[in-house]
């Protein structure tokens, strides 16, 4: 499909699978210099083709651009020229990003988690980053890859990982919340 | 014999009156919590509002700081919409299961047991609606800005910094006139070298402040679009309605003062359904239109934007299917 389609045509030598991989790198703290240098681009060259990419996005009203995207997104690590590039403060901590790919209830946790973190007020991205050493870009990548395998769970098992993720939301708000002097609202009983 | 007018025992007219005065106690004590809920809700909504503009004026260009502290705020909601779930379901349910579950459908007391857990559900959901309708409206003020001056404090801004912008080789001024929304080649007028023009922050949040613009200034199509959707809702509402009142008889024949009334209320809420795409379309068309003007090197872009993104709402478009 994407072969004939000029929608998935490269803008200035920039396929999408390029522009996907290096936005998972730069969500991971690489810099663009660096992205630029592996595809032997100059910055404005990927600046006009990553503004071309997101024209593409808009203009796509079947969403299969972004959908593909999000397919390399998860990719990022076997692409040839930028699959190998870490951020400047290294690769993070790769055990737990390995559990993160491969346990699916850590992964749910670590969801609950951060948005638990946003409830209160805090930046869960950064609470991950600090806790587990696992990046926003490394997580995001680990959640294309989830969401990939989450058209071939039956209803039961969406529900259990949904209620998994929904109880650690709570566990973790708790948490926070005792950590910051609790909730506006806790003296407040039936 | 008094078959068919059985009255209640005294044993029944007992039952009924403890069962009540329980359930009475637990419909106050309900009351009690969401009043005490909803002036923390003030508390917590006033707190917002004076708190924000101090958050939005220190923070960076993608507004993280105000992100995470109008995320905490909606937090505390969240906190205090699970708290009356939770007495909804360890107060009131079983409650109403404990007496549901022992009494006979069709008495007094299961029916006065059914008319309050249906009313506590109510009162629940009223006060999550109003959390939710007062959470929105104070978020819409606190965020609420007008785009005009800033726009055009961004476009005035950055025609200056063009003016200053020279060539590397030669010197001279690269007579920058178009909006560049990224890092671009710049040939020199004078010299013909090729130059990298860096334009900086304000050209880059240029594209997304003239959307904004553009919606706010056509916010009236959306109102129109959203007052005819609310009129559609009411219209169909008030034919149910009189479809209650009406006899089974007047249902059939199709015929009759009731029916004749339901016929033009009809006639006036598809005129209104009719309406709601309408609106959407001119909303959408005129953002567009609006965007045209203010970055009109972006047309063919906008154009391409518009035919997408109309194609999708249009996708979704659907009607009742009203048979009458």
């Amino acid at each position: 499909m994407s072969q004939n389609n000029p929608l998935f045509e490269p803008i200035h030598g920039i396929s999408l699978f390029d522009y996907s991989a290096a936005n998972a790198k730069l969500a991971n703290g690489v810099g663009v210099d660096t992205i630029c240098a592996a595809l032997g681009v100059e910055i404005p060259v990927w600046e006009d083709a990553s503004q071309g990419w997101t024209q593409r996005m808009q203009e796509d009203s079947d969403f299969i651009v972004i959908t593909q995207m999000g397919t390399y997104f998860a990719q990022a690590g076997e692409h040839p020229k930028l699959g190998g590039l870490q951020a400047a403060g290294g690769a993070g901590n790769a055990a737990n990003l390995q559990r993160l790919a491969s346990d699916r209830y850590f992964y749910e946790e670590l969801c609950g988690a951060r948005t638990a973190a946003y409830e209160a007020g805090m930046d869960g991205a950064q609470w991950i980053q600090t806790n587990y050493g696992i990046s926003l870009g490394d997580f995001q990548e680990v959640a294309m890859q989830w969401m990939q395998i989450q058209s071939s769970l039956s209803d039961e098992e969406i529900l259990e990982y949904t209620n998994y993720m929904d109880a650690k939301r709570q566990e973790y708000a708790r948490k926070f919340a005792d950590e910051n002097g609790g909730n506006i609202a806790d003296d407040v009983d039936f | 014999m008094g078959l068919f007018n059985r009255g209640q025992s005294q044993e029944d007219k007992l039952q009924t009156e403890t069962i009540k005065s329980e359930l009475a106690a637990l419909e106050s004590r309900l009351d009690n919590f969401l009043a005490k809920l909803n002036d923390r809700v003030d508390l917590l909504i006033a707190g917002f509002i004076a708190e924000a503009p101090a958050v939005m004026a220190t923070d960076d260009r993608f507004g993280q700081a105000y992100y995470r502290f109008s995320s905490g705020i909606k937090g505390q909601a969240t906190n205090m919409r699970e708290k009356v779930r939770e007495v909804m379901e360890t107060q009131i349910e079983p409650a109403y299961s404990r007496y549901a579950d022992i009494l006979s459908a069709g008495t007094d007391a299961y029916r006065l047991v059914h008319d309050w857990r249906h009313r506590c559900a109510e009162k629940a959901n009223d006060w999550e609606d109003q959390l939710q309708h007062r959470m929105d409206t104070a978020t819409e003020q606190v965020e609420r800005k007008d785009y005009e001056p800033i726009f055009q404090d961004m476009v005035n801004q950055y025609m200056q910094q063009c003016k200053s912008v020279h060539c590397t080789q030669c010197g001279d001024n690269l007579q920058i006139a178009q909006v560049y929304y990224h890092s671009a080649y710049v040939n020199c007028p004078s010299c013909n070298t090729q130059n990298i023009f860096e334009p900086g922050v304000i050209a880059r949040d240029l594209e997304q402040n003239a959307r904004k613009l553009a919606e706010q200034r056509s916010k009236h199509f959306m109102d129109a679009h959203e007052q005819k959707r609310a009129e559609e809702e009411e219209l169909y509402q008030q034919m149910h309605t009189l479809q209650l009142k009406m006899s089974f008889q007047e249902l059939q024949a199709k015929s009759g003062p009731l029916y004749t009334q339901l016929l033009a209320l009809n006639q006036q809420r598809v005129a209104a359904e009719d309406e709601i795409p309408v609106q959407l379309d001119k909303y959408y068309r005129n953002i567009f239109d609006e965007l045209n003007g203010l970055l009109p090197d972006l047309k063919e872009h906008h154009e391409k934007f518009f035919i997408s993104l109309q194609n999708n709402y249009q996708r979704h478009d659907s009607k009742r299917s009203i048979n009458l």
